[in-house]
């Protein structure tokens, strides 16, 4: 585990109705496990990851005994698995625990195109997965996850280009707005939307794939700029990119639902 | 030159809450209702059992006469409840496996214990409560069937 796991039999014994699992990502590779059986599967109304993958002990498939589904914000899991924990998955002799992971690619070494790793700076606003593991049936799901909003002022950097990667898994809608209140330097803008591939960051030609959504363009002392992000018209991206030249101030709000509005 | 000296504690003989059976095979019988009931046989006992991994355990050592035993699982289990000692595998029929918020009624006689298994940590919700009348009533409807019950310390 790359981060500390609560314990899912805490909530069975304090008979909560739910297990929340939930942590912001730290890498791709995060694994979480549930000694519990559960009513139901369903992503979480807080999760910036959309397609979590699960696993189950299944006496049928052979020869791991590893069953697989995906959960996703439309499609949540209602039905008992059994955690298995006195079976044992093959070849690995670990018990069969129900296993959560991050289907959706999440790269923290990603670099946009043109990056300049003396000058410019990058930050990440790491994504987080959340799955609701409930212990008994409920009787109805609600929408799975929120309208997620992201809210930025003031950015780090003095030179060079920053970039802010926001993640935007399975999204189809963004409201984008953006006021430079820099009264003296204009502020290049610019919002990229990317997906990530399996590959080598330190090569010339990375996989990831970007699609320019606002090309950079100054944005002079108080003027603001409104950009809306449809997927029927733009696409959908595991990530937006958004390139800024000034520290700032320049409020940045970040709207986005699964919604196509 | 000592004399015996009588006992400091008084009262009645003792009687014990087992009624007498026979051992004469010839003969149908059934038990005579006891003539005294226990206080612990008329007093509900109310309490939320933890499984655990692994096992099995005694969840109702049958020390009642008659008891209802109502068992009501919390969570998604899966938890297995039946008369065997040994009820693993869990799934493997052994025993009855509880469903979630459905209770699960048992009437358990003396002497008949009510085990309990699970693969992991599950609440479930115990409500033990007594029948003392329900001995009573076994000897009656012996009585009226023409069995012959036996008199408490009568045993064949």
């Amino acid at each position: 585990m790359a981060y500390p796991q609560l314990n899912p039999d805490q909530y069975a014994v304090n008979t909560y109705g739910f297990i929340p699992f939930s942590t912001p990502l730290s890498s791709p590779g995060d694994i979480y496990e549930s000694p519990q059986s559960g009513g139901a599967f369903a992503v979480g109304p807080n999760s910036d990851i959309a397609n979590v993958r699960m696993a189950y002990f299944d006496d049928q498939a052979t020869p791991g005994f590893m069953q697989f589904v995906t959960l996703s914000p439309r499609r949540a899991l209602v039905g008992t698995v059994n955690a298995r924990n006195e079976a044992s998955y093959a070849p690995s002799a670990r018990p069969g625990k129900i296993l959560f992971w991050a289907e959706d690619i999440y790269d923290p070494n990603y670099r946009p195109t043109g990056f300049v790793a003396n000058t410019d700076h990058i930050e990440f606003i790491a994504p987080v997965i959340e799955v609701y593991e409930y212990l008994k049936m409920p009787t109805s799901l609600g929408p799975a996850r929120i309208d997620k909003e992201f809210v930025f002022q003031n950015y780090n950097f003095n030179a060079g280009v920053f970039y802010l990667v926001v993640p935007y898994y399975g999204r189809k809608y963004c409201y984008v707005n953006f006021t430079n209140r820099n009264q003296t330097t204009p502020n290049t803008m610019g919002i990229v939307g990317v997906n990530y591939a399996i590959t080598q960051d330190g090569s010339a030609h990375p996989y990831h794939q970007e699609t320019t959504i606002r090309v950079a363009a100054a944005v002079n002392s108080n003027i603001g700029v409104t950009q809306i992000i449809r997927a029927s018209a733009n696409g959908m991206f595991d990530a937006l990119v958004f390139s800024l030249t000034n520290a700032g101030p320049a409020p940045l709000r970040i709207t986005m639902s699964d919604d196509p509005l | 030159m000592n004399q015996p000296r009588p006992s400091k504690i008084q009262g009645a003989t003792p009687v014990s809450k087992l009624a007498p059976t026979s051992t004469d095979r010839s003969i149908a019988q059934v038990v005579a209702p006891a003539v005294t009931v226990g206080q612990s046989q008329v007093k509900y006992d109310a309490s939320t059992y933890l499984t655990r991994a692994g096992g099995t355990a005694i969840l109702y050592n049958g020390d009642r006469t008659w008891a209802k035993v109502t068992l009501t699982l919390r969570t998604a289990g899966p938890v297995a409840v039946g008369q065997s000692a040994d009820l693993q595998p869990v799934l493997s029929g052994k025993g009855e496996l509880l469903q979630t918020d459905v209770p699960a009624v048992f009437n358990v006689a003396k002497g008949d214990r009510l085990y309990i298994a699970s693969t992991s940590v599950n609440p479930v919700g115990v409500l033990i409560e007594g029948y003392p009348w329900l001995e009573t009533i076994t000897g009656l409807i012996g009585s009226l069937t023409g069995v012959t019950p036996l008199a408490p310390g009568k045993a064949g």
